[in-house]
């Protein structure tokens, strides 16, 4: 016993946070991506990830069977991609090229007014059912916790692809270039870089992110219109804990937020699992304000 | 710039498409009648139901199904009301939220002139909604909101047609008292639905004295992952689950507790009818068996003729059987058309008195609907079907053909 | 006389009621090194924007090469050969030395991805940044960071009028000194035109046979540096006192 909770019990919870937490980080990832990039933040995230979960679903469903979910994957990411792309292209891209003023209120009230109209229009075309694409994978223990095949599947996957895109933040020329615009828009622009196809580009990655999160969990938290609500919020509040902009601190707000609802669910009440993130949140803004990793935003 | 145009028609369009939530009037195409409103102009019935968040658009989706059906039936079985009117019906979404309850409902009179209000879903919104029908006049009739604040005030313009919290936790606790159960773990989301189940539950039991002991373990509506809550459920070690979320959290709480071994090692009582729906083998292909749930008439039982007539078109157009939801709101709308009827004419006062009619009217269910003016406490103004405990027995099983377990019914 | 690389017509640049340039004439011939000196305040870095594309002029054209600037962006007038350095450097601070130089390559570069990275070492060399060719531009010394963004302009292929936005400040007088070589070196054997804006008179002399003051917005005085500054007209300008 640990301050009078089960061992056992504690280090069940422990292994569902952390397994959870790598798909928040993920979630996260694509929102301080974003914002690293085109210093915006994209409120309609939750909205891609259950665009995600339904491509990923209807994917599986009509086409791939559950056997192949993993081969479902990588085109779900490629398909949310491009519609991140066309819709930063049409909506987001003239606030960069001059003509808008105010642009931080533009981009505020444009994801704002997508996140209204993708869930508005997901719950007219789907009406009231869920769906899920099922999965065949079955279940195992880890350490002393249950769990279903899909949810290891979802965290493993979710590992894979936070290395991958590290892999390709690191060691490609295009990764290369979106790192610098992370750092410097003017220098990377003067420096002849074609910042606006690059924004399309930061948007499209991101988005699919989040996109990639729904697909995994889709077997787990099943598919509708309503289920990237809780996810979003998750998301905002890793960026406050990791600090925005930087992609370590995504990852460790990610596991740590995972961690501090598994621990504050098992030593306090499971009722108030939502709330705990807040907890951690508030803490950090007294401690720490720009976050674990957070650098202070400099003007250009 | 031909770009900042193009830009500033998406913005527009966006900003258009965000501000239409999901609705539309079905029926006879509406007058456009300023002044005085003629003898043969449609009758509107308005639908305020959640259709987008924070509220739960899949239970304000299933209502407007069954209240657009009414409509149908009204106008083409019943052929109208007050010699060959028609009636349409007019939707406004209540978001869940009791402001735009209100709102929505002060719409629906004043605009649209609405003879009746119904499709209510989240109490919060329902009582918010009642408070202002109180003063306005015009009768609300809830289709699913259960609190028991939605007619224990006593209202004049406050009906209902649905199972109350009271009578439902009598209801499964009888049954639990049949099965010897003797430790219960209620897992509830904290709306007010989930909230007020899990305080009567435990109020009845110990006025009882049933010598229950209970683990109460909640979680907000909008979780995915239920695994902690269900994980204490399982160290408590209960005779019974009782799972009560509505939507998706019905079955996420199902699929998890699977995965952690608690059920179907414990037995699992699901507090509506979701199961009901033909979704629900297709989300839980293999766990779905065993599980008891709750139904409002005998699979066996014939419905009224309305009732079987919904049923039919139903299944035609939606390729699976009708949702508690969708009878409610089908039963609304037919029984207000047969109470303008009786009264001769829409207005408020004498619509309550003729809804308060003891003869009743002819709802889904083989017995009447009938909206006592006499009833205690929350009971006054409110029809509840019966209740029924069923069991899936077999995989991809028919619900008709599940097992009957315990009914009950509340005389009124 | 030689075609000019770089020319502006009566360019001017108002900030609501202040004109920060004003109908500026400028000529840089192909190959030429350039200064652009002039008191604090003279609008010389604004002059080098609308140069670049960051601010929009007014009025007045840009041509570079004969075809005008005006409606590029700063990525398209790079990609056309048009680079600057920044008076303080704009670096890509938790990136790698190395990396710097690529980015300027993926950027506009030409040739392929080897080549960039043989000459990015062979640059490294040169300005003898080679050791610290893995560490964090961060991690370098002022003076260090302003010789590393020169480099980058000289990583482009394609580079033909190189604008130096005081170049030299705050940088000590060795790295001053390869600076000034690097300089020499690329406008001698790839004719690259340079127009640099400095206050290190010393330098100036060294590098640019002509010179362009600009005071008040507009341009003084062109000239060799030597006839110029004995100008009347200039010392009072750099004195404060007001020229009509």
């Amino acid at each position: 016993m640990l301050l009078g909770v089960d061992l056992q019990l504690l280090s069940q919870y422990v292994i569902a946070g952390l397994m959870i937490g790598v798909l928040y980080a993920l979630m996260a990832l694509g929102i301080t991506f974003i914002y690293s990039v085109m210093k915006m933040i994209n409120w309609s995230m939750g909205q891609f990830y259950m665009l995600g979960s339904f491509v990923q679903y209807l994917l599986v469903a009509r086409w791939l069977g559950p056997d192949l979910w993993f081969v479902a994957l990588p085109i779900t990411a490629a398909c949310v991609f491009v519609v991140g792309a066309i819709l930063q292209l049409v909506l987001i891209r003239p606030m960069f090229t001059g003509g808008i003023e105010r642009r931080d209120e533009y981009a505020t009230v444009i994801t704002i007014a997508l996140l209204l109209l993708l869930q508005s229009l997901a719950t007219v075309l789907n009406g009231p059912d869920e769906h899920t694409p099922g999965s065949h994978l079955p279940n195992l223990t880890i350490g002393t916790l249950p769990v279903s095949g899909a949810t290891l599947a979802a965290s493993v996957g979710g590992i894979v692809a936070l290395i991958l895109f590290a892999v390709l933040l690191r060691r490609t020329w295009i990764g290369l270039a979106l790192r610098a615009a992370a750092q410097s828009r003017v220098a990377v622009q003067t420096a002849g870089v074609d910042l606006m196809r690059l924004d399309m580009i930061a948007f499209g990655t991101g988005v699919a992110l989040a996109a990639l999160a729904g697909a995994l969990l889709a077997p787990v938290y099943l598919v509708y219109p309503t289920n990237g609500a809780v996810t979003t919020t998750k998301g905002f509040e890793i960026i406050i804990i990791g600090g925005l902009g930087s992609i370590p601190g995504a990852l460790a707000g990610g596991l740590l937020l995972g961690l501090a609802e598994a621990l504050g669910s098992v030593f306090i009440a499971p009722a108030y699992q939502n709330a705990y993130g807040f907890v951690l949140v508030i803490a950090l803004l007294l401690v720490r304000p720009t976050g674990l990793f957070g650098e202070r935003l400099r003007a250009a | 710039m031909k770009a900042t145009t193009i830009f500033r028609v998406a913005v527009a369009l966006l900003l258009v498409g965000a501000g239409c939530t999901p609705e539309r009037g079905v029926g006879a195409p509406s007058s456009a009648s300023a002044g005085g409103v003629a003898s043969t102009d449609p009758i509107t019935i308005g639908l305020l139901t959640p259709l987008s968040p924070p509220g739960d658009p899949a239970g304000g989706q299933l209502i407007q199904r069954g209240a657009e059906l009414g409509v149908v039936y009204v106008n083409t079985v019943m052929k109208g009301v007050l010699n060959g009117r028609q009636v349409q019906l007019a939707i406004e979404d209540d978001a869940g939220t009791p402001a735009t309850g209100a709102a929505g409902y002060r719409r629906l009179v004043t605009e649209k002139k609405a003879v009746t209000v119904t499709g209510q879903f989240h109490s919060s919104v329902n009582i918010a909604v009642n408070e202002v029908a109180n003063g306005v006049g015009v009768p609300v009739i809830s289709t699913q909101g259960s609190a028991a604040d939605i007619t224990a005030k006593h209202y004049p313009a406050a009906f209902r047609t649905h199972v109350i919290d009271p009578f439902r936790a009598s209801s499964w606790l009888s049954w639990i008292q049949q099965k010897g159960y003797k430790k219960i773990a209620l897992v509830a989301e904290t709306s007010d639905y989930g909230v007020g189940l899990v305080n009567e539950t435990k109020a009845q039991a110990v006025a009882g004295n049933m010598n229950l002991t209970f683990d109460i373990e909640q979680f907000d509506h909008a979780s995915t992952d239920l695994t902690p809550q269900l994980l204490k459920a399982k160290a408590f070690g209960p005779d019974l689950v009782i799972n009560i979320g509505v939507g998706a959290p019905a079955d996420l709480m199902l699929d998890q507790a699977n995965t952690i071994g608690l059920f179907p090692a414990v037995p699992m009582l699901v507090s509506y009818d979701t199961p009901t729906r033909a979704q629900w083998f297709q989300l839980h292909p293999s766990d779905g068996v065993g599980v008891y749930f709750i139904a409002y008439f005998h699979p066996k039982e014939d419905l009224s003729d309305a009732g079987s007539w919904l049923a039919t078109a139903y299944q035609a157009k939606y390729n699976e059987p009708p949702v508690y939801g969708a009878l409610n709101a089908f039963a609304d709308v037919i029984v207000t058309a047969q109470a303008i009827q009786k009264a001769g004419n829409t207005e408020p006062k004498a619509l309550i008195a003729a809804l308060e009619d003891p003869a009743g009217y002819k709802g889904w269910a083989a017995v009447p609907v009938t909206f006592p003016k006499d009833g205690a406490g929350a009971f006054y103004h409110t029809w509840i079907p019966p209740i029924l405990i069923l069991q899936y027995t077999q995989p991809n099983q028919n619900w008709r053909d599940a097992k009957l377990d315990a009914s009950f019914s509340k005389k009124q | 006389m030689a075609a000019a690389m770089l020319e502006t017509m009566r360019l001017t640049k108002r900030f609501g009621g202040l004109f920060a340039n004003t109908d500026i004439d400028l000529a840089v011939a192909a190959g030429e090194i350039r200064g652009l000196i002039g008191p604090n305040g003279a609008g010389k870095t604004t002059f080098i924007n609308l140069l670049t594309g960051i601010e929009e002029p007014s009025s007045g054209d840009i041509r570079l090469a004969g075809k005008t600037l005006l409606g590029q962006g700063s990525y398209a007038r790079a990609r056309r050969g048009l680079l600057r350095t920044f008076q303080l450097p704009k670096l890509f601070r938790n990136m790698t030395v190395f990396e710097n130089l690529l980015i300027q390559h993926y950027a506009c570069g030409q040739g392929t991805q080897r080549d960039a990275r043989l000459r990015a070492d062979r640059l490294l060399e040169m300005a003898g940044l080679a050791r610290l060719r893995d560490s964090p531009a961060s991690h370098l010394s002022g003076g260090q960071q302003a010789l590393l963004q020169l480099l980058g302009g000289f990583m482009v292929e394609g580079l033909r009028c190189y604008l130096l936005d005081e170049p030299f400040a705050g940088v000590n007088p060795i790295v001053k000194d390869t600076m000034v070589e690097l300089i020499h070196q690329h406008n001698r054997s790839r004719g690259i035109t340079f127009l640099i804006v400095s206050h290190e008179m010393r330098v100036i002399r060294q590098l640019c046979s002509r010179v362009t003051v600009l005071a008040e917005g507009k341009v003084l005085i062109e000239g060799a540096l030597d006839e110029v500054t004995a100008n009347a007209q200039v010392i009072d300008a750099y004195l404060g006192k007001t020229w009509s």
